[in-house]
């Protein structure tokens, strides 16, 4: 059937009842699919290395900031180390270094596959990543050379922030023109969540700059745009990128659709309106009208709406095959991610409540809790996706099933015990601040570790305490080296995820022979599936080409 | 807040928003909405179908291939 | 679909109320504020920064003070921060009118300090525990921050700003930066205790 210009250049528009994948047959489909993997092979790569590169930069800076906070006389002599320049230019480095990157590369794939249209463009792109790392680069050596503002998450001098802001615009550009070129009529959920991410995140973060940075706001209201935008760097950036994935992925690995995809849908738009109105829950307590931290409140407790349709919606659509996770790296970081951000936004919604909030603000507990947002949830999503995507756009597989099982076990067994030794720490500390009557320690050490748990909490039930600042000190540090045990197991899981994608880049890996199978003939798989297929020969395109 | 400043933050909420509403016009006129079964198998084909897993660690018994 | 029209508008509503609510209204509400006078013959509250204590307040930007401890007290129905004598009243809005940036900072790990003014005014006991904390806090985890410091040899007269710390070696001094010397003019300047009537 022949179409006019007119009408091929806005197929897509018509919504045609049949999608694009039942308008094309088998091997054209597979063609189609290789060659946009393989169009988003240098700008995805670019910026999942580079990305890597400042996880592994962002860990040392990590250590580094961890132990000089139960031993502060670590790297104390100079300047450039002191654990206040360490402590900021960590979190720039894994914020706008690892996370940021990683993010991009995701979504450029993400939105590629969902267009069903190959990369445009993609010195663009390349051009774009340089940018980015340079302007991060230069910013980390700024905070660390003194020059930082020590506005958190906006630390960086304007010179390196109008790199980011550019590396931004380009990548929007970018995804609206590709959106524009896409072949597939329905617009996926992870699409919705994806130009949340790459269209009006910087558009936000223009305007904090403008705001913040250029002094046009002045005194306490600074801190509100500040952390309304602090908290759309969480809600407006990396989370709808980390839930874009695990709606494409869980479907894509287990193959089959979402649970409910209405569900879904509300779950976006429930997350736009609310999440904006919470970024005052970080200034509870403080120099700040009333009723803006009132209605930061409700906002952060509405988010309770989408993140509990997405919990049901991601378990609804594994629940039957949680098997699988025996034999798919991709999917046992991704649902580890997923659970991660239902706990992360329940225990944010209780946070913000003023019963929590007095005794565990100012406390250990909100960096456990930043922890369990942006590794357990974001980070352990991206590990995923990268597990998925770069042996695709390569071409190779990974060379090791022992460093990836190692990575896995390295890192969530380290942030399980980051998170579960800092909040117990935070909770007691919190406590001692607040109306403890009687240091945690002391207590524990005379009566054991039950009676003198009871103990406390019925000193602080008494509500006249004032435990002496450098008893809490002290109680703090088992925790704080807890911290730095579970650090050193999360980057030994990063050297080992590392050392995986610099073999797979450079080329040692073995070549991807159809779709990689645990054992071709392992009965259990199997079984699991109820496959009958042969899996053990490889899938081939017409000209013979490997998949 | 000054004058131009005032503008300019009421310019972009302004356009911001209007973006969003322009978003969710779209998707209802384009019929996003309407078959929500669509949406949620577009992802799948002849391809990559319904049923195919797609992922697995890298198969220790095929080194030699 | 019928709903369109009000589906719109309210998502319009929640959309920009958030902008509205958390940036337009605070800065035109709070952004006028200045300091006030208690009478006509008293000095303003809070008063300008001098030079030095606006280069203080750049050092402890540089050196992130911010990232440890926070300059503001809780009030209302939270008063453990009153109990622990951190300063007779919560602070308000404009304590902060002179600040560029506005530290409030987010974490305890080190006490507040939008008092400290007030409740240290030793110049020695700030110089020393920049430079050793155990010296003035044993069992600390600040950090040291000996590079705000200068050891040097003695010429002619041992300096007035030399400090009494261990391990500086006979014919040596212990002197403060000029870092230093301004970051504790900073510090010392940060008394918000003045009474507010409002």
């Amino acid at each position: 059937m022949s179409l006019t210009a007119e009408e091929t250049s806005h197929a897509h528009d018509r919504l045609d009842p049949k999608s694009f994948g039942e308008q094309h047959n088998e091997s054209e489909l597979l063609g189609m699919r290789s060659k946009i993997d393989e169009s988003c092979r240098w700008p995805c790569l670019v910026f999942f290395a580079t990305g890597t590169a400042w996880l592994v930069v962002g860990s040392l800076l990590a250590m580094m900031a961890s132990i000089k906070l139960h031993s502060p006389e670590f790297l104390a002599q100079h300047a450039w180390l002191t654990f206040g320049r360490v402590r900021p230019a960590h979190l720039d480095t894994v914020v706008f270094g690892w996370a940021s990157l990683t993010g991009i590369g995701t979504s450029l794939w993400l939105m590629c596959r969902l267009c069903r249209t190959p990369l445009r463009y993609p010195s663009m792109l390349v051009m774009a990543a340089v940018i980015w790392n340079i302007g991060t680069l230069a910013g980390t050596i700024a905070v660390l050379a003194g020059e930082s503002n020590s506005i958190e998450y906006l630390e960086f001098p304007y010179y390196a922030t109008f790199m980011l802001f550019i590396a931004f615009a380009i990548v929007a550009v970018w995804a609206i023109f590709t959106f524009g070129q896409r072949q597939e009529g329905h617009v996926y959920v992870s699409q919705w969540y994806l130009f949340g991410a790459l269209f009006w995140f910087p558009w936000l973060y223009a305007t904090v700059q403008l705001l913040e940075i250029a002094g046009l706001v002045k005194g306490v209201a600074q801190e509100s745009v500040h952390w309304w935008f602090g908290h759309n760097v969480l809600g407006l950036w990396f989370t709808p990128i980390g839930i874009a994935t695990i709606y494409y992925l869980i479907p894509k690995v287990i193959g089959r659709p979402i649970y409910s995809y209405y569900l879904s849908i509300l779950g976006f738009w429930s997350l736009a309106l609310f999440y904006n109105w919470a970024g005052a829950h970080h200034l509870i307590g403080g120099p700040v009208p009333q009723w803006l931290v009132t209605c930061s409140i409700v906002g952060s407790v509405m988010m309770i709406i989408p993140v509990t349709t997405t919990a049901i919606n991601h378990h609804m659509t594994a629940r039957k095959h949680l098997e699988l996770l025996r034999y798919s790296p991709t999917l046992r970081f991704i649902v580890f991610g997923a659970m991660s951000y239902t706990i992360v936004s329940f225990q944010g919604s209780a946070m913000s409540i003023k019963a929590f909030n007095e005794p565990f603000h100012f406390t250990h507990h909100t960096i456990a809790h930043a922890h369990l947002g942006l590794y357990a949830f974001y980070s352990m999503v991206m590990f995923g996706a990268m597990y998925y995507i770069v042996p695709r756009l390569t071409g190779r597989e990974w060379a090791s099933s022992k460093l990836i099982r190692l990575h896995f076990w390295m890192v969530s067994i380290g942030i399980t015990l980051y998170f579960v030794g800092l909040t117990l720490g935070g909770i007691i500390q919190g406590f001692e601040l607040n109306q403890a009557s009687v240091p945690y320690n002391e207590v524990v050490g005379q009566h054991g570790l039950w009676n003198g748990t009871k103990l406390f909490f019925e000193g602080f039930k008494e509500q006249n305490g004032a435990v002496k600042f450098m008893a809490i000190v002290h109680d703090s540090i088992p925790w704080l080296l807890s911290r730095s045990v579970a650090g050193t197991m999360m980057t030994i899981g990063h050297l080992a995820f590392g050392t995986l994608l610099l073999i797979n880049l450079t080329g040692w890996g073995r070549r991807r022979v159809g779709p990689t199978l645990f054992r071709a003939d392992d009965e259990r798989y199997h079984a699991a599936m109820g496959e009958e297929q042969d899996w053990t020969v490889p899938p081939q395109d017409e000209q013979g080409a490997h998949i | 807040m000054t004058g131009i400043a005032s503008i300019l933050v009421f310019g972009m909420i302004a356009a911001l928003s209007a973006s969003v509403i322009y978003g969710l016009w779209w998707a209802m006129r384009k019929g996003q909405m309407s078959d929500f079964a669509k949406g949620a198998t577009s992802i799948f084909d002849d391809d990559e179908p319904i049923g195919q897993v797609t992922d697995a660690f890298p198969d220790k018994k095929k080194k030699n291939r | 679909m019928n709903y369109g029209p009000t589906l719109f508008i309210g998502v319009f509503l929640a959309f920009a109320s958030a902008w509205l609510g958390m940036i337009f209204l605070p800065a035109h509400h709070l952004g006028h504020l200045k300091p006030v006078a208690a009478d006509t013959t008293s000095p303003a509250l809070p008063k300008p920064y001098s030079g030095l204590e606006l280069r203080g307040r750049k050092v402890y930007q540089a050196d992130g003070c911010v990232y440890c401890h926070s300059q503001q007290i809780r009030g209302g129905e939270y008063n453990a921060d009153l109990n622990r004598g951190w300063g007779p009243r919560r602070t308000v809005p404009q304590d902060y009118v002179n600040d560029d940036p506005v530290l409030l900072g987010t974490m305890r790990t080190g006490p507040d300090l939008v008092n400290i003014g007030a409740r240290q005014p030793s110049d020695t006991w700030h110089y020393k525990h920049l430079y050793q904390p155990q010296l003035t806090s044993p069992g600390s985890i600040m950090p040291p921050h000996p590079f705000l410091f200068e050891k040097r040899k003695i010429v002619g007269q041992p300096s007035p700003d030399a400090l009494d710390v261990p391990g500086i070696e006979k014919g040596y001094e212990l002197v403060p930066g000029d870092d230093a010397k301004a970051l504790v003019a900073y510090l010392k300047s940060l008394d918000r205790t003045y009474d507010v009537t409002k």
